[in-house]
């Protein structure tokens, strides 16, 4: 199972979608719900923009879904127009996490939300990688014998 | 998604809150049959093709509601993922004790027809002999875990409870062996 992982970011961005632009947090949020759904049913994440129309890639491991009403028949149904909104995440294989990034609206400000991710990308990959070297130093020094000397 | 999003939402969000809990639930079964799809690496054109419709059809299946689907449509969507479903009937407010005692029952009547196997097949029967033995440790392993597991509360208030299980690890049941899996396909279905 999938573990999902909200940055401050986007609970900050959560609680103003909620308020200023509820339908369009309704769209991505149920896209996003179907995205993690098919990681569960053993998804990988990058065959999911070519399987999934709503979900894009968005470069250096960041992906993310649009607001379309794909999978919320409500929103269909009242016809409501929304504007462009995309929410941002990033699937770690290694550790079976997604972490929930951001939500951004208008294109200027996408550039930014899309920068700030690749940030976080980078720096999370920085600390899994000395997290993974940090384990191995300890099971080499776990394994090797006591009369082996230092 | 639901659970982040009711714990993430403020108290007078509550109404956004329920508008995607509502729609996350009206297609807990679609859900599935998108997810299964995704995760087959298959297309809606590939199983619009095995369908024998056109893929906006397929389209429009995948974004309805439960309701709205159609058991052909649910069982052609499944085959043309090489999948058969299967119905289960349960009570409303079924419990997971309930769960486990129908799941325990299921387990019972799949074990009456490898029996039966077995006495046909002498080959297999062999095959079925060996995998029991893992089978019966994994279980109890597993079982002994979950009582082990149990908070001290538990243990107390019922003292034929306390098992402890020394350098044992739990693993998930055996892989069943080539001949039993040959004889299993085999075998007339109920």
């Amino acid at each position: 199972m999938w573990t999902e992982t909200p940055t401050d970011d986007y609970e900050r961005a959560q609680k103003w979608y909620a308020k200023k632009r509820p339908n369009e947090l309704l769209g991505v949020a149920t896209n996003f719900h179907q995205y993690v759904m098919a990681l569960n049913a053993g998804a990988n994440p990058t065959d999911l923009i070519h399987r999934l129309s709503f979900v894009h890639n968005e470069r250096e491991g960041v992906y993310a879904v649009d607001q379309r009403p794909l999978n919320c028949p409500d929103l269909r149904r009242r016809k409501v127009k929304l504007a462009e909104t995309r929410l941002y995440f990033y699937p770690e294989v290694e550790t079976h996490t997604v972490f929930v990034l951001t939500i951004g609206d208008k294109k200027e400000q996408r550039r930014r939300d899309v920068n700030e991710c690749h940030q976080f990308v980078r720096q999370r990959r920085e600390e899994l990688k000395n997290e993974i070297d940090k384990q191995e130093i300890q099971q080499r020094e776990g394994t090797r014998s006591p009369d082996s000397g230092p | 998604m639901r659970e982040l999003v009711r714990q993430t939402a403020d108290h007078e969000d509550s109404d956004v809150v329920s508008a995607i809990e509502e729609c996350i639930s009206q297609r807990e079964i679609i859900g599935h049959l998108v997810a299964l799809r995704a995760a087959r690496g298959k297309s809606q054109k590939d199983i619009a093709d095995a369908m024998q419709c056109t893929q906006s059809r397929i389209s429009k299946l995948e974004s309805g509601a439960d309701h709205d689907l159609s058991l052909g449509d649910l069982h052609g969507y499944l085959n043309a993922l090489g999948l058969t479903p299967r119905l289960v009937v349960a009570k409303s407010d079924q419990t997971i004790v309930d769960e486990i005692k129908f799941l325990w029952s299921c387990l019972g009547q799949e074990l009456h027809r490898l029996l039966a196997l077995a006495h046909d097949d002498p080959e297999a029967a062999v095959g079925i002999g060996q995998w029991s033995n893992e089978l019966t440790q994994n279980y109890m392993l597993q079982l002994m875990g979950f009582v082990g597991r149990l908070p001290e509360v538990a243990k107390a208030k019922t003292p034929h409870l306390r098992m402890t299980i020394q350098d044992a690890k739990e693993e998930p049941a055996g892989k069943i062996p080539a001949t039993i899996r040959r004889s299993r396909a085999a075998a007339p279905s109920r």
